[in-house]
């Protein structure tokens, strides 16, 4: 489902700044597993993400998602994989703050043929599904912490996507919330979905829903905890 | 289908823009102002250049006048002789004309001798005896009608009646405007002008390649005349229109400043949420195409409501209103007019000269750090850059 074949990712090569962030991580991530990418800031789990989500290539090493090498994809033909079967939820969320919840949610399908009522009906039916179909037309920033996140899923899913990648998703949440967030990538496991976390928040990788630990120090793998 | 996509763009695009309403209201208004200035100019410019191409058309070839101490003087008949021997003028006429001051309205009049008339009538025929043709801007000014007569004071001082018969059309207003026309013979007596002489001459060239050669010719021939060729009058026109217009766009450089900096500051760079939410688009899947399209969608809307703003005002503004605005300074001599219309006359030269000047640095400015924005990788965005 997801591989990485000793992969690399060097930022600013060749300049006074480089940073090897990644250094030849090989994995693998079977459909419908989730993942959690652990370690500490800094030891290369959210560039690794990247590069399972779509959002980069590697500087060496490849790279697959669904069976497809994506690592090797110009810009445009990444963008569109990434758009078709990648769903991000951000740390900071990345909500758009002017936008209406329900503006934000189909934000996706927007450079897509979709109709705009077939757009607002999936989006009102996720956000029905997460118990935010009252706020479909509240401005995101009057909303709280949990309920942002929601958004945020809601915005991840809008696609339809097969695989979901979530970057310290329980950063900014309690542990009330951060149970909520388990509940829905419990349901969406459930569903068949595979799911990648980058996080270092107990309160995930000691989840019963992880199937398999990557653990990260320096930009590489160290260890492989499959339960 | 994927005309469905670029509609869904549109859309975000139009939200896009209203969200910054504050900022893009400004843009509008500066860029509409600029557009409005410069295409009243333009538009003005054209009026009157095509108008004075009118007269042209109307002016003889070579226009010949006496010159007594270095002033103009009146023109003996017999310089006509001697013009008409000279191979390829086909025909040379004396013309009577002169400046007439109306106390009464304050304004200044041209009356012209003419056995036909040179412009055409609205309403109305050619002049014989006491009867004159007037222009538009006259007519309009005194409220005269055919029909009605007008009162007009001699060289002698006495007052003598015409019936007004004839109203020159407003489609040549520039050079009609301030005209009274009456029969030659009876403009020569209003004036005390001899029977052997002339304001000037009217010389025609069968051949207008010999117009040159003609009219070196004639000042050979007649030292003490002043010999001036139709393109040497148009080259006058030019000039004048030319430096008036230079003149008006110097006033409006501080407009067309403020509409640089405006530019400059779009092309500076994107506010910093901009630039967030551009970042946000391309990790939620939007390429840099779309990025793209939508920015360009938003500058589209803006220059080109801008432009069609601009220039539907300034159509008003120099053909329905007369350009008050512009009028003092590109119309000095106004004060001999009493009044005349301008006449709608834009060319498709022009509309794409105020669209290349403005439209397209602003496109540039609009496109280009949208561009530098949109060519970052998705996974700046995540890292919340």
């Amino acid at each position: 489902m997801i591989r990485c074949e000793k992969t690399t990712k060097v930022y600013n090569r060749g300049k006074p700044n480089e940073v090897v962030a990644v250094r030849g991580v090989s994995l693998e991530i079977r459909g419908g597993e989730v993942a959690v990418l652990r370690g500490p800031s800094g030891s290369g789990k959210t560039t690794l993400l990247t590069l399972i989500g779509c959002a980069a290539r590697p500087t060496s090493g490849r790279v697959f998602v669904l069976g497809r090498e994506v690592s090797r994809l110009p810009e445009r033909f990444l963008t569109r994989f990434r758009r078709e079967h990648v769903g991000i939820i951000f740390q900071q969320f990345n909500l758009i703050p002017e936008l209406s919840v329900l503006q934000n949610v189909v934000i996706p399908l927007v450079p897509t043929p979709t109709r705009p009522e077939e757009a607002e009906e999936r989006a009102m039916e996720l956000l029905e599904r997460l118990g935010l179909e009252h706020r479909h037309h509240f401005r995101v920033r009057e909303l709280s912490g949990g309920e942002m996140q929601r958004v945020a899923i809601a915005r991840a899913l809008v696609n339809q996507p097969e695989v979901i990648i979530a970057d310290e998703p329980t950063a900014h949440l309690d542990s009330s919330l951060a149970g909520d967030f388990l509940e829905i990538m419990q349901q969406l496991q459930n569903e068949g979905k595979t799911i990648v976390i980058a996080t270092h928040d107990p309160l995930v990788y000691e989840h019963e829903l992880v199937d398999v630990v990557f653990d990260m120090r320096d930009g590489r793998l160290v260890e492989v905890e499959r339960r | 289908m994927s005309l469905r996509k670029h509609l869904n763009i549109l859309d975000y695009a139009v939200h896009f823009m209203l969200r910054r309403r504050g900022k893009n209201i400004a843009t509008v208004l500066v860029f509409t102002l600029v557009v409005f200035m410069l295409a009243s100019v333009v538009m003005m410019m054209g009026s009157l250049r095509e108008e004075a191409e009118n007269t042209l058309a109307l002016a003889p070839d070579i226009t010949v006048q006496k010159i007594v101490a270095g002033r103009q003087g009146l023109v003996p008949l017999s310089y006509a002789s001697r013009i008409q021997d000279i191979r390829g003028v086909s025909r040379v006429e004396g013309r009577i004309w002169g400046y007439y001051y109306d106390a009464l309205e304050d304004a200044t009049y041209t009356i012209i001798g003419v056995e036909h008339l040179p412009f055409r009538v609205v309403e109305g025929r050619a002049p014989r005896g006491q009867e004159v043709v007037v222009g538009e801007a006259i007519a309009k000014r005194k409220r005269i009608i055919p029909g009605d007569r007008i009162i007009l004071r001699d060289h002698r001082g006495n007052y003598v009646k015409f019936t007004v018969v004839g109203v020159f059309s407003p489609r040549s207003s520039l050079q009609s405007a301030d005209i009274i026309a009456m029969p030659g013979s009876i403009a020569r007596e209003f004036f005390g002008i001899p029977d052997d002489r002339a304001n000037d001459l009217a010389v025609y060239v069968a051949n207008p390649a010999e117009l040159t050669n003609i009219a070196y010719k004639i000042s050979l021939a007649l030292p003490d005349a002043r010999v001036l060729t139709r393109q040497q009058i148009r080259e006058t026109y030019d000039a004048i229109f030319g430096w008036r217009s230079g003149v008006f766009l110097a006033a409006i450089f501080g407009a067309i400043l403020a509409f640089a900096i405006l530019v400059w500051d779009r092309a500076s760079g994107l506010t910093a949420e901009e630039k967030k939410e551009i970042g946000i688009l391309k990790a939620l899947g939007w390429s840099t195409e779309d990025v793209l399209e939508m920015r360009t969608c938003e500058g589209v809307l803006l220059a080109l409501n801008s432009y069609l703003l601009g220039i539907i005002l300034a159509y008003i503004h120099v053909f329905y209103l007369n350009a008050p605005l512009l009028r003092p300074v590109l119309l000095g001599w106004s004060t001999l007019y009493p009044s005349f219309e301008l006449m709608p006359a834009l060319s498709l030269e022009d509309l794409l000269l105020i669209f290349m000047v403005s439209v397209v640095p602003f496109m540039a400015a609009v496109i280009v750090p949208s561009w530098r924005a949109s060519t970052i990788d998705p996974d700046e965005a995540m890292r919340g850059v």
